[in-house]
């Protein structure tokens, strides 16, 4: 390992598994990202305390 | 066996609960056998096949099949196809079910089932394929879970709950997406590290893609077959506003299903043509691959494209019947047929009554957790309290 | 497990492990993965083996197999073609010479230890791994038994306790890495009394291959197999006869195994990254679109509103008028005809007083 890696199968366990953990912080960050970004939206549902994503389907039944 | 069912006035002695019943009992023999004696006990399966029914039907095809909860759910909350939006809840039942029997069909096909989380907290295989297919099936079967829950809430009265879970619908929908391509695609690729025992034909590097497309097919498809069927056997508990968005569900679907299967069919001969395999036409194999492609995709694609254009509900209901059929062929194709193609046919495998014993257990137990939660839960209607906005 | 937990604790701190990850990464898309240096690696001579099968024997005593149905001294197993399996994890077959038909060609078939292993690529939970020794070795206390590595294996090495129902392990030739590790000779190239098996550095092994090769024309093919298959393994044949005619696959190409699948896991990341950016856009434009047309129809609401209402107010006005107009008229008729009535009754009044 301190050497770098030998066998392409190693080296990619390693990245793969690196690649794996920022998929799923990406998921939480991005989401967090879309409630920045549309946080002043004037037309935009008032998010709920709390709530995850950006205006939900009801938007579009009331 | 789901026990009283809500059938008033109907004796428990019916047919359908006879066979169930019988199913049920050859089932749990084989079980106890499964679990007692080995895979050597129940299976066909050797050293030269590893994997049998419980792959290439369970899984493969049993994930194909329950598309119809992402497809739906994605045309409906992100493409906003709101005349479809009746279809919705019993696409993401039967897909919730569909995953959960495939899941239970693992137990009975990997050697120590109660390892099944391993690759998640012990040690993580990244390399495989597997991985990803586990992770997101994983992960997809809660989000299915959740995604269902809002109509078990509504049955048990649970309102603040409810309402809180369709607040994540769009977040829902859009992770379950994510995770349906994943693993339907990955799924494919779980054969691409096998170029040497899976015929040339069947082998791509587009595998998964393939897989892929074909999932939205088997998908629409389904969600068309199982209205039917729901149709006939659940009518009396479908609100009018499920009947009359099913007409527009059914003509809106037969024609998503006719246009990707159109780009399904394309990109099949582009495979064949990247890897220059035209020679393999003209043998056994490539008379079955015909078989396939023209038969079971490029046939559905021209029926469903009449059907549309002549309104012809009943011909669209039977090609979905065609086409759902042509996806369990051509994942049996991919994991038996054409697996291990260059074993000499004594070698060669096929299941065992057993192995199809389980498979049909397995079917079973879906069918009657299905019948057991539309005759209670709001799935083929709105629940009086909650109209318009499940 | 130290290799697993710091590989582990390295995905934890993957900003910390940036340098590491840099320096391959950048390596990674011209890199040649070479396999471990000073790997041991197994010589087999085809041409030297004589179908004794005492590297079978061997190897089951060595890793304590269970008997076998038919003793290792019975060579009429040989009629038949056999592969490894959950009691065996070597065999030794027969196949006809066609160039000499009277010597019979005999070939040792076991795990061939690749040097990128489809095996430990399909596992998802590494239970198998190549050690830089060479061995590519099992540890069954993590094996969930989902018989990938058996699915994946070029060669159909792995076999499966299918009859054990609550512990079934993958079975298959260990190149005896706990020899080894003790600095011992692997069993069956102990046992071999014709010399068949030669073990030592990959390298070295190689060499007296290529020498053999060359020193011997005419009795060897020129190709020693296992160099390029699959990426190399750390057993390595040479043969009298074509490979293909011993039973061994001469189309698996030069790919290693973890190659084959890399194309698939690097799309994954991105699906995970761009497809929720397009999904949320689709459904951002699904939702403008549904917004435009609600105030589309909002305006064309409040128009049709505005010109009704213009056109009942013409209406109301005009009635108002015309009411108007009609209640003057009707008083003037009233002032007409009152006047007419006071002037009608003053006259006729005046007439009565006119009779009195």
């Amino acid at each position: 390992m301190e050497n770098g890696f030998y066998t392409l199968q190693e080296f990619m366990t390693f990245t793969k598994g690196v690649t794996y953990v920022i998929m799923v912080i990406s998921l939480f960050v991005i989401t967090g990202f879309w409630l920045f970004l549309t946080g002043r939206d004037e037309d935009s549902q008032p998010n709920e305390p709390g709530g995850t994503e950006h205006h939900h389907q009801g938007g579009g039944h009331v | 066996m789901s026990g009283k069912n809500t059938f008033t006035s109907r004796s428990l002695l019916t047919p359908f609960n006879l066979v169930a019943g019988l199913i049920l009992i050859v089932g749990a023999v084989i079980t106890v056998l499964r679990f007692t004696r080995g895979l050597a006990g129940v299976t066909h399966l050797s050293n030269d096949n590893p994997w049998g029914l419980w792959i290439g039907f369970d899984l493969l095809c049993g994930v194909a099949l329950a598309a119809g909860g992402y497809v739906t759910s994605a045309a409906v909350y992100i493409f906003g196809m709101k005349r479809y939006h009746s279809a919705v809840r019993p696409a993401i039942l039967t897909g919730f079910l569909g995953y959960a029997m495939v899941v239970l069909a693992l137990n009975y096909d990997v050697g120590r089932p109660w390892r099944l989380p391993y690759p998640f907290v012990v040690q993580q295989g990244t390399t495989s394929l597997l991985f990803e297919v586990g992770a997101c099936v994983a992960l997809y079967l809660t989000v299915l879970f959740i995604e269902f829950t809002p109509a078990a809430l509504e049955w048990l009265g649970l309102k603040r709950a409810r309402n809180l879970v369709t607040r994540l619908t769009i977040l829902l929908t859009i992770f379950g997406v994510v995770l349906s391509t994943l693993h339907q695609s990955s799924l494919g690729a779980l054969y691409l590290i096998a170029p040497s025992k899976l015929h040339p034909l069947w082998y791509s590097s587009y595998l998964p893609v393939y897989f892929f497309v074909s999932s939205i097919v088997a998908g629409l498809s389904m969600v068309l077959f199982e209205s039917t069927l729901a149709h006939h056997y659940f009518g009396d508990k479908m609100d009018e506003k499920h009947l009359r968005e099913n007409t527009d569900v059914t003509l809106g679907f037969a024609k998503a299903a006719s246009l990707t299967l159109a780009g399904y069919f394309t990109i099949k001969v582009i495979g064949i043509a990247m890897d220059n395999n035209w020679r393999y036409l003209a043998t056994g194999y490539g008379l079955w691959f015909l078989v396939e492609l023209l038969g079971f995709v490029a046939l559905p694609c021209f029926l469903y494209a009449v059907g549309v254009r002549d309104k012809n509900i009943r011909l669209i209901r039977w090609t979905a019947v065609l086409t759902v059929l042509g996806i369990i062929l051509n994942r049996l194709n991919v994991s038996l047929i054409a697996f291990n193609w260059r074993l000499p046919s004594s070698e060669r495998y096929f299941p065992s009554w057993m192995e199809i014993m389980i498979s049909v257990f397995v079917v079973t137990i879906g069918i009657l957790v299905y019948r057991f939660v539309v005759t209670r839960m709001p799935v083929l209607y709105e629940h009086t309290d909650y109209p318009s906005s499940h | 497990m130290s290799l697993t937990r710091r590989k582990f604790l390295g995905w934890m701190g993957a900003a910390g492990a940036g340098a590491v990850i840099g320096k391959n990464a950048a390596a990674s898309t011209t890199e040649h993965f070479k396999g471990y240096p000073n790997s041991f690696a197994i010589l087999h001579d085809i041409t030297l083996c004589v179908g004794c099968r005492s590297c079978e024997a061997a190897c089951n005593k060595v890793n304590e197999l269970p008997p076998p149905d038919r003793p290792f001294t019975d060579l009429s197993v040989l009629d038949e073609k056999r592969r490894t399996t959950a009691k065996a994890y070597t065999v030794v077959n027969r196949f006809k010479n066609r160039k000499v038909p009277q010597q019979p060609v005999f070939v040792k078939k076991q795990c061939n230890h690749c040097l990128e292993p489809a095996c430990a690529s399909a596992c998802f939970v590494r239970a198998l791994r190549k050690t830089p020794e060479g061995p590519v070795v099992y540890d069954p206390s993590v094996c969930v038994g989902c018989r990938y590595c058996m699915v994946a294996c070029p060669f159909d090495i792995p076999a499966y306790e299918y009859d054990n129902a609550l512990s079934p392990k993958i079975m298959k030739c260990t190149m005896c890495y706990p020899r080894i590790l003790k600095g011992r000779l692997p069993g069956c190239v102990e046992a071999c009394p014709r010399e068949a098996l030669t073990f030592g550095k990959r390298s070295d092994v190689l060499e007296i291959a290529r020498q053999r090769i060359r020193e011997n024309p005419g009795r060897y093919v020129n190709h020693i197999y296992g160099e390029t298959e699959m990426g190399g393994t750390s057993w390595l044949y040479i043969s009298g006869v074509p490979y293909k005619e011993t039973g061994m696959r001469e189309d698996l190409g030069v790919t290693p195994a973890p190659e084959l699948t890399s194309g698939a896991l690097s799309v994954v990341p991105m699906v995970v990254g761009l497809w929720p950016v397009l999904l949320t856009g689709i459904y951002a434009i699904t939702q403008r679109k549904e917004k435009v047309s609600a105030e589309e129809k909002a305006a064309a609401v409040a128009e049709a509103v505005e010109k009704s209402e213009a056109q009942a107010c013409h209406v109301l006005s005009e009635a108002l008028d015309k009411a108007h107009k009609d209640a003057l008229k009707e008083k003037e008729a009233a002032v007409h005809q009152a006047v007419k009535k006071a002037l009608a009754e003053a006259a006729g009044s005046k007439a009565e007083e006119a009779a009195h």
